[in-house]
This record gives structure tokens, C-alpha cells and sequence, in this order.
């Protein structure tokens, strides 16, 4: 549904704010359309009808303004949008008759020729589908020309998607033609080939998006590619992602590939993630994006995979990242992990002082589990421990304060702790500190 | 800034090619979609069919660029309702998307 997503953008600039388009209120209309034109109401009547879905109306008075006015300038375009109608109408002999009248009478109609044709295309494909023998002709010569020059891709786009529908097995080696194509004036139809070629099964569904998304010149092109892939969800498919990642030059495909992976969820590319996460060849953003995605998995297994991928990763920064997401899953085992990288002595200093950043700050921690590290920790860590302690407002951090404050064998470390008391607004601190000057 | 440079085209009475070469694009893939195998539900096929008279029309104006043509597009849209459909057809936004 990505598609409808396109369409939205564009549609939002029209629905943001209807009664403020500059050309509705603050313009007066071209001048060529200020004077009366006499078809002016039928034209108005015919559209409204189209949009309230009376299709049979709106052909009559579109006809009717081609028959009582046809030297008016809604004359032209009324004969397009009575093709409209009647194709929505699903008469598609009369829907044609109109968009050929339309080019025999209006040759040069500038605003809707391009439409008609494509419209034409459509119908015309509508009626292959039925057998009709010229229709499908039609839509041959038009589908046979999607794979040379610049000419008008929404109609060559249209050929191909009614060929698609007509005959399914003929398409295909045009396909491969037309995504073959280097130009730029066919990016837009090498991504409805694109498109169609994703309704389609079979391996070389896959084959061909792989190759698009190494080869084809353009940036979108290659990234829609990448999501037909991980849309199509086959092993197949699994594989060509796992490719892209570790093979493609260009890094947003890869980034791609690697979210398409995320979100395939299957026990291979879970794999693949993994795999990517703990290769030191990697580039370091693959693998802490990979790391982000298995994360994401909050299953036991998946939990217990990435706190043992944090001792087989060499790198301090990734360390860092791994121990960020393992902190934001919460919990006792999560307490518990922070808690043994904390008190071990082989560990950096930079990642133990991390470790009880994220033992202090996580929501679901206790003071309680901060306060039985005190006793494990170096000095320097010490320090930062009644730090933390003091910036919670419970009961059990402030007990630890003063115990730490009366009775620790280190003086330092009880002036720290009668530091921190003296700042609390507990009564208890007061009372603490009276008893330790008048004792 | 593609929405940005519709409006000040619009205002300027420039001619628009981006926005017809981009609508056309749109309608090209929503009859796509409307033909995708698999198929839709009957709201979205509704929807499709209307997003794709809807763009034909945006099609129309931006090579018309005539003020009754913008009039009636304003009311279609208000009559439909289109907007809040597609809102509530889409999946929400995701990373990565």
C-alpha cells in the first residue's frame, strides 16, 4: 500500500486547505475563462454528476455539450470525461467512441489528449480481456513499444499492465526489456514494470528484482525494487536481500535490504541479522542498525542472544549501543546483566560507568539493586554510585546514603555521602546529619 | 517543497509540468493497484476508484488550469471524503517506509 502513500503526498497539497487554492480565492480566473461561456453550466453539471457516481448522466450532458455547443471550450474535454463516464459505467464500446471522437474532432485538444490516450489503453485493455481481437491488437503494438524511446510512459505503463492482465506470459520478456532500460526519461515506467512484475510468481521474479536493485541506474528504481523483494516473501526473495546486504555498492540498498530483512521476521533472516551484528567486516552503521532490529524482538531467546553477542563484540561503540538496547528492554534479568558488567573489574571503566547509567536511569530499576553494588565497585565507581543514589527520592537510596555516611570505612566516601544528605529534603537527612554533629 | 513549489506555481500562473507529470505518474500506478492480483477489499477497491477519478481530474486542471476546474475538484473532495479514507486505509507510518 506504499503506492497510496505516494498519493497522499500529493493529495495533501489539494485537502490541506480546499477554500484557500491561491486560484479558487485569491485570483480572479484566467481571463480566457472569465468571459461566459455557454456550456459553462452543463459542464459544472456533468462533473457533479461524475463525482456523485451517476455515470449515465454524466455521459448525457457531456455529450449534450459537444452537440448544442461544440465551438465551446469545454468541448474538447467534455468528450474525454464522457469516455470516463461510460468506462466507469463499464460501457467500454461507447467509452472508446468518445475518446475517438475526441481525437478526430479535437486533434489538438491540449489538456486531456495525453489522458485520453492512456484512458484509451485502459478500455482497450478491458476489451481484450473479452476477446476482442482488435483490442488486443491495440494493446500489443502499444505494450511492443514500452521498450523504446521517450514517448508517453503512462500510456506505454498502461499497455503493459493490460497486457499483464490479458495474457500474463507474454509480458514478461517485455518486462525485461524495458527494465533493461537506461534511460531516465523511463524511470517512471521501469517502476510500473517494476510492479507489475511483483504480481507475478516464480523464481525469476526474483532474479530480475535482484538484478534491478544492483544495476539500475536510479536511486528509487533500485530501492523500489529492494521493497517488491520484501514484499514477495519467499526463500528466494530471503536470499536476494542477503545479497544486497553484503554485496551492494550502494548503501542505501543496503540499508534497505536490511530493513526488509527486519521485518521479514523468519528464522533466516534472523540469522542474516545476526550474522551482520557480530561480522567485524561489516560497516559499523549496518551493524548497529542490525542490532537495533534484534532488539526489537523481546522474546527470551532473542534477549539472551544479544546480551551474549555484547562479550563477542570487539568494538567499544557498538558495546555501547548493544548495552543501550539490552537497558531498554527493562526487567530483572535486564537489572541483573547491568549489575555484573558494573562489578566487573576486567570490563572498561568507560562501559562499567555506562552500565550504571542505564542500572540508575532505567525506569524499572530499584534503589535497592543500585545500592548492593556499592560494596562490589572500585572507588572512582563508588562515587558515581552515591551520585546516583542521591538523585533518587526513595526511602531505600537514602537509607544507603546514610549507612555509607556512618559507617563506611573510607572517609572519603562518607563526606561524599553527607555531601548528598545534606541536599535532601528529607526530614530524615536533617535528622541524620543533627545526630552526626550532636551526636 | 514539491507541495510548496505546486502552490507557488499556482499562484504565479506558472506553468505546472511537474505537478501534471507527477499526478499522471500517481494515476498510472493507482490503476495498477486497482488491477493488482490478489485483490482488495471492497473499501479500498471504492477508494482506488476514486483516487483515481480524483487524479484524473488533478490531471485535467493542471494542464487546464481553469478556476471552475479547481472549484469543482475543491467540492469533490469535500463530498468524498477522501482524505480521512486514505488515512484510514494506510498502514501507519513505520521506519524505514
Amino acid at each position: 500500500m506504499h503506492m497510496l502513500t505516494l498519493a497522499l503526498a500529493v493529495l495533501t497539497v489539494w485537502t490541506a486547505s480546499p477554500v484557500d487554492l491561491p486560484m479558487a480565492t485569491h485570483e480572479a480566473p484566467p481571463p480566457a475563462w472569465a468571459v461566459a461561456d455557454p456550456a459553462d453550466s452543463l459542464y459544472r453539471a456533468a462533473r457533479r454528476a461524475l463525482n456523485s457516481k451517476d455515470y449515465e448522466t454524466a455521459a448525457d450532458l457531456f455529450g449534450a455539450i459537444v452537440s448544442r455547443y461544440p465551438k465551446s471550450a469545454y468541448a474538447p474535454d467534455a468528450l474525454y470525461w464522457k469516455g470516463f463516464a461510460h468506462y466507469r459505467g463499464g460501457n467500454f464500446y461507447a467509452a472508446m467512441e468518445a475518446l475517438y471522437e475526441q481525437a478526430r474532432r479535437y486533434p489538438g485538444a491540449p489538456t486531456t489528449k495525453g489522458d485520453s490516450y492512456a484512458l484509451l489503453i485502459r478500455i482497450q485493455g478491458e476489451l481484450a480481456k473479452r476477446g476482442d481481437a482488435d483490442a488486443r491488437e491495440d494493446i500489443d503494438s502499444a505494450a511492443s513499444k514500452s521498450t523504446e524511446d521517450c514517448g508517453d510512459m503512462e500510456i506505454r505503463s498502461a499497455a503493459l499492465d493490460a497486457l499483464q492482465q490479458m495474457d500474463s506470459e507474454r509480458v514478461l520478456p517485455l518486462l525485461k526489456k524495458v527494465l533493461a532500460r537506461r534511460d531516465v526519461c523511463s524511470k517512471s515506467l521501469r517502476k510500473n514494470a517494476l510492479f507489475i512484475l511483483a504480481q507475478k510468481s516464480g523464481a525469476q521474479r526474483e532474479d530480475l528484482l535482484l538484478d534491478v536493485a544492483r544495476s539500475d541506474p536510479d536511486r528509487d528504481v533500485r530501492a523500489e525494487a529492494v521493497f517488491h523483494l520484501s514484499q514477495a516473501r519467499s526463500e528466494e526473495a530471503v536470499g536476494a536481500l542477503e545479497q544486497l546486504l553484503k554485496t551492494s555498492p550502494d548503501r542505501a540498498v543496503r540499508n534497505n535490504a536490511l530493513f526488509a530483512l527486519a521485518q521479514n521476521r523468519s528464522a533466516r533472516s534472523k540469522a542474516i541479522l545476526r550474522a551482520l551484528a557480530l561480522s567485524s567486516d561489516a560497516p559499523m552503521g549496518l551493524r548497529n542498525d542490525a542490532i537495533f532490529h534484534l532488539a526489537q524482538d523481546r522474546e527470551p531467546e532473542s534477549r539472551e542472544w544479544i546480551r551474549g553477542a555484547y562479550a563477542r563484540i570487539a568494538d567499544a561503540a557498538l558495546r555501547k549501543n548493544v548495552m543501550f538496547q539490552i537497558a531498554s528492554h527493562g526487567g530483572d534479568d535486564t537489572e541483573k546483566w547491568l549489575s555484573g558488567i558494573l562489578v566487573d573489574s576486567k570490563e572498561a571503566m568507560e562501559l562499567r560507568k555506562n552500565a550504571l547509567f542505564h542500572l540508575a536511569t532505567t525506569q524499572s530499576s530499584s534503589s535497592v539493586a543500585l545500592a548492593s553494588v556499592y560494596e562490589r565497585v572500585s572507588e572512582e565507581l563508588k562515587t558515581d554510585v552515591l551520585f546516583h543514589l542521591a538523585n533518587r527520592s526513595d526511602a531505600a537510596a537514602l537509607d544507603k546514603l546514610i549507612a555509607v555516611a556512618r559507617g563506611d570505612g573510607d572517609a572519603d566516601m562518607r563526606k561524599v555521602a553527607l555531601f548528598h544528605i545534606a541536599n535532601s529534603k528529607d526530614p530524615r537527612a536533617l535528622k541524620t546529619l543533627e545526630e552526626m554533629v550532636t551526636p | 517543497m514539491f507541495l510548496t513549489a505546486v502552490r507557488a506555481d499556482l499562484r504565479a500562473r506558472r506553468p505546472d509540468t511537474e505537478l501534471g507529470d507527477r499526478t499522471r505518474e500517481l494515476l498510472a500506478r493507482t490503476r495498477l493497484l486497482l488491477d493488482a492480483q490478489g485483490g482488495h477489499s471492497p473499501q479500498t477497491g471504492a477508494l482506488l476508484q476514486d483516487l483515481e477519478l480524483l487524479l484524473a481530474e488533478i490531471s485535467a486542471l493542471a494542464a487546464s488550469r481553469r478556476s471552475v476546474d479547481l472549484n469543482l475538484l475543491n467540492e469533490s473532495m469535500r463530498q468524498d471524503d477522501l482524505l480521512p479514507r486514505i488515512r484510514s486505509t494506510l498502514p501507519a507510518p513505520s521506519a524505514g517506509t
